[in-house]
């Protein structure tokens, strides 16, 4: 469990990463983006039973987009970022220049190539401020995209007893609304070395 | 000038030509989708500048800058990476790159990139 305190570190730590990636979304599709507050729980699980994850608001991510990066190192472990259907077409659809609500097949080799390019800039702006607050070197492996069942749901994608931080996070565009969500899991080892220097950092402002 | 671009995101391909092409109008431009590819285009085409991304199937861009250094010292190598972590900035720049940006590239960091390959 994190403390309401450590949670309140680790969500700013992340709050201001989703927002340099927000910004760079930003300048990329020349609009525009409003963030929201996020939120972060922590979960636990051998698998990701995207269903049972308690928020409302993501009901509807067992049918949704994934992309996927796994980091090897001293801080290991596997992150995606997850999103419904409709908002990673709206997505794409604005990347590229287009109407939001263009009916696309997302998972198609062109329009799945720019989720995963969009998420690989939020994952990396994300888990690189991870390493770099921790001082020690994440070694991505491949990222892949497709469904949330098919690769959320593979036992071999997360690490074993996993210590899941989930981020719920939602973004506007001039246009369209983009929500998601964030999973970072972590080895056990890896979990504790991140709390272990949340609290350092506490400790370093005498909280 | 003949300038290289590494990608395995077709999408990120596209944009950062669009990018550098603003800037260099007059510049002859060569896709890659993999190290492999890029490394045997250089081979036979021998780009004056090589942009890579680092995190591809296969050969990494990483990987691929070192053996490229391993035959030629006088192509201009630019990373082009949204890896923002300040070991791995270390690692890379310790090859003999010229700079190493962040993706994407735009108006604010495309001057790194000039001043590393010249105005053309």
């Amino acid at each position: 469990m994190l403390t309401s305190i450590q949670k309140d570190v680790l969500t700013e730590i992340l709050n201001i990463q989703i927002g340099a990636a927000a910004n760079i979304l930003s300048e990329m599709v020349d609009q525009k983006v409003i963030l929201s507050v996020p939120e972060l729980e922590l979960v636990t699980g051998s698998t990701l039973e995207l269903d049972g994850v308690k928020y409302q608001q993501i009901a509807d991510m067992t049918d949704a987009i994934a992309t996927t990066i796994s980091f090897e190192g001293e801080f290991n472990g596997t992150s995606a970022i997850v999103i419904p259907q409709d908002k990673a077409s709206s997505l794409v659809n604005v990347c590229l220049g287009g109407d939001p609500d263009q009916d696309i097949d997302v998972l198609s080799h062109e329009y799945a190539d720019v989720i995963k390019e969009i998420s690989n800039i939020i994952l990396n702006s994300l888990l690189g401020e991870l390493g770099n607050i921790m001082d020690v070197k994440l070694t991505y492996t491949s990222l892949q995209v497709g469904s949330s069942i098919e690769l959320l749901d593979a036992r071999d994608t997360l690490p074993q007893d996993p210590k899941i931080l989930v981020l719920y996070t939602s973004f506007f565009l001039t246009n369209s609304q983009v929500r998601g969500v964030v999973l970072i899991a972590l080895s056990p080892a890896s979990y504790d070395m991140l709390v272990d220097r949340i609290d350092r950092m506490l400790s370093d402002v005498n909280v | 000038m003949k300038i290289m671009i590494v990608d395995d995101s077709l999408f990120a391909q596209q944009y950062t030509k669009k990018q550098i092409q603003q800037k260099y109008p007059q510049a002859e431009f060569m896709l890659a989708s993999s190290g492999q590819a890029a490394y045997d285009t250089f081979l036979s085409r021998r780009p004056d500048v090589l942009i890579t991304d680092l995190l591809m199937p296969g050969i990494t861009g990483q990987k691929l800058i070192a053996m490229i250094r391993g035959i030629d010292t006088t192509c201009k190598i630019i990373v082009l990476s949204c890896d923002i972590q300040k070991a791995v900035r270390d690692e890379i720049e310790a090859l003999g790159v010229q700079c190493f940006i962040n993706k994407p590239l735009k108006d604010d960091n495309i001057e790194s990139l000039q001043d590393a390959i010249g105005k053309g």
